[in-house]
């Protein structure tokens, strides 16, 4: 148990080959007030060749080790703190996110978990239930509108556990979640604690959507005894219709997939989005973040063409200037010449 | 093994059994200092470094072979550039740049690659010899796949694009794996096992020698000489097989960022024409590779390769 003196949050950042993204973070996290209330460790995954990685004399940088989940584990074990969190590269911290989560004063055992915002033309939205809260059902039918970055695990807790799963390499932190929420074991912080993406998974950097929303589908059939939710299948069909592009080998694909799903860009992200709750919040309040980095959590917008392909958004274009008969006949002509190439479809 | 001053001529000719230090990897590298791509030393540099560092990590007896193929005037080679940064190196060949004004006939194409990666396959020494580029780092997979290697098995690895904003500098095998680095997957084509083939083909030095290399039958251009290659192999029956993943940062004029303007545009093109028939098989004459022509040591550690 941490002393009075001592950090109460450990913060564990696996640095991101993208060296801006990670900067960014650290950059929110450091400028954060008070300070001395976390301790920020940089999982560094570069060979040293010139000294550290990131030159911040606020954070202690090490290598990384292959078992990041072992090592996550000793370190926490380790260091004397009372919560640990591991944030995203995207994630940019709100000030005074950490003076909340402490402030919080929860019982001993007891993981917090907070708010996260998302930009959405322009302006940030709080994505969850308002008020927020925890809703576990929500949680147990695939809908995680918590970001692992707004969840400050309880150390001893964690370590009584048994740590993350390893089975779920990219959404241990859900499942953590979910294993700890069933036994009433998470209290709410009332603030918004981070900036970050959603494309469509809170918190998860969109490199690595296609294998957390597998995780998340596997482990959500565990949870339910193999019964696939909307909230699995919504969040998989997000990832399908953002990634499913017509590929340059032809037939690489099945081509219907891609026509079904690929109809949906954009619109299934943003129907997840809507699923988990999204509202304004109290007050615009933006990440204290100077560098170049600070665009990292915007992402791409929710919202808009702008996030569609090239092809798509001409496509778009050319229907909003065309008269709706003219239009609905072209649709048919190319229909009736798909299907005489390709019957089934 | 390179020549000492004063080595005596010799012609190139197949490795053999006699050999017996002979090692078991030959990494056959081309190019020129020609700066190709943007920073193409230093890209080259980072790749041979980890490379080398890993295998030696792994235990994989092996030689690193470069064949400098019409080198840039009034620069100096990228031979002697290699040869100062690594004292490591274990072969190093210019080759007369009067060979590439006999042999090209497209003046756009100035780098013959499959050329020069004839003239190192018929100088390997190694059990195996692997044909790549000069900015394609090894997986790991890669690398624990070496010592179960058979004779007689064509071998490929899928090519995955790194951003270019990950760079280079002090990189691992976490970096290159991780999700966030990733651009894009050149998959593999089905029935020949091509598509950027040409970082990374491995087979062993002797049927490389059995099936005369790369095609220097049909010379106005370079791209798909690689696809052309494995068409070649599985025509004379050998099986392929996946070994893994290569990584390969994007940069400027790599085929994925150029096919686009260069199909539409052929007479541009750096690499030559792309809608020539590759998927037909060929067969090189017996001076393939350079083989009969002799060397002379350079300096102390570089061999030249000049016309008769």
């Amino acid at each position: 148990m941490s002393g009075p003196d001592q950090p109460q949050i450990l913060v564990v950042i696996r640095a991101s080959p993208l060296r801006e993204r990670t900067a960014g973070l650290i950059e929110s996290i450091t400028l954060q007030k008070p300070a001395g209330l976390v301790r920020v460790l940089v999982l560094s995954r570069r060979r040293a060749v010139a000294g550290p990685e990131f030159r911040d004399e606020d954070v202690e940088e090490i290598e990384a080790e292959t078992d990041f989940l072992g090592q996550v584990q000793r370190l926490a074990r380790a260091s004397g703190c009372r919560w640990l969190v591991l944030p995203s590269s995207f994630d940019r911290y709100l000030p005074g996110a950490f003076e909340a989560v402490v402030g919080c004063e929860a019982e001993p055992g007891r993981t917090i978990v907070g708010a996260c915002q998302v930009m959405q033309d322009g302006r940030p939205v709080v994505v969850g239930p308002d008020p927020f809260r925890v809703d576990y059902f929500a949680l147990l039918s695939g809908f995680n509108y918590i970001a692992p970055g707004a969840t400050f695990i309880d150390i001893e807790q964690y370590l009584s556990e048994g740590g993350l799963d390893p089975r779920y390499p990219s959404a241990g932190v859900y499942e953590y979640l979910l294993r700890v929420g069933a036994a009433h074991g998470l209290d709410c912080c009332g603030s918004v604690l981070l900036e970050t993406q959603a494309v469509p998974f809170p918190g998860i950097a969109p490199e690595w959507v296609a294998s957390y929303g597998g995780e998340a589908l596997s482990m959500i059939l565990t949870y339910n005894r193999s019964f696939i939710t909307p909230g699995s299948a919504l969040g998989l069909g997000a990832v399908l219709a953002d990634q499913l592009a017509p590929f340059r080998h032809k037939g690489f694909y099945d081509k219907r997939l891609v026509s079904l799903v690929g109809a949906g860009a954009g619109g299934f992200r943003q129907r997840y989005l809507d699923q988990l709750g999204i509202r304004e919040p109290p007050a615009v309040v933006r990440p204290m973040v100077t560098s170049a980095a600070s665009g990292a959590a915007a992402g791409p917008p929710l919202m808009g063409t702008a996030a569609l392909p090239a092809a798509l958004r001409i496509r778009l274009g050319i229907k909003a200037l065309t008269p709706r008969v003219i239009w609905d006949l072209l649709r048919r002509v190319r229909r009736a010449w798909e299907a005489f190439g390709d019957p089934l479809l | 093994m390179s020549a000492s001053p004063g080595q005596r001529p010799r012609a190139a000719g197949p490795a053999t059994s006699a050999e017996t230090s002979a090692p078991l990897l030959t990494i056959v590298l081309v190019g020129r200092n020609d700066d190709f791509g943007g920073d193409f030393n230093g890209r080259m540099f980072a790749a041979a470094e980890f490379n080398h560092r890993n295998l030696e990590e792994a235990g994989i007896p092996h030689e690193f072979v470069l064949v400098e193929w019409n080198p840039v005037p009034d620069k100096p080679y990228l031979a002697t550039l290699l040869r100062q940064r690594f004292p490591w190196w274990h072969q190093l060949y210019v080759v007369d740049p009067r060979w590439h004004q006999q042999l090209s006939v497209n003046p756009k194409l100035v780098f013959m690659e499959f050329f020069a990666k004839n003239v190192a396959i018929r100088r390997a020494r190694g059990r195996f010899v692997l044909t790549t580029n000069t900015d394609i780092w090894l997986s790991r997979e890669v690398v624990r796949a070496l010592p179960r290697l058979r004779d007689g098995v064509l071998y490929r690895a899928i090519r995955v694009d790194l951003k270019r904003e990950v760079g280079y500098e002090g990189m691992t095998h976490e970096v290159l794996e991780d999700p966030e680095s990733f651009l894009r997957t050149n998959v593999l084509s089905r029935g020949y096992y091509s598509n950027a083939s040409g970082d990374f083909l491995l087979l062993d030095g002797g049927t490389y020698r059995t099936l005369r290399g790369f095609n220097e039958v049909f010379r106005e251009a370079k791209i798909h000489k690689d696809a052309n290659f494995c068409v070649h192999a599985v025509a004379r029956g050998l099986p392929v097989d996946v070994i893994g993943q290569v990584y390969h940062l994007d940069h400027e004029s790599s085929w994925n960022n150029v096919a686009h303007v260069y199909m539409a545009d052929p007479a541009r093109s750096h690499v030559g024409r792309a809608d020539w028939n590759w998927e037909q098989d060929y067969e090189n004459p017996d001076s393939w590779g350079l083989g009969s022509i002799p060397e002379r040591p350079l300096d102390d550690q570089i061999l030249f390769i000049g016309i008769p």
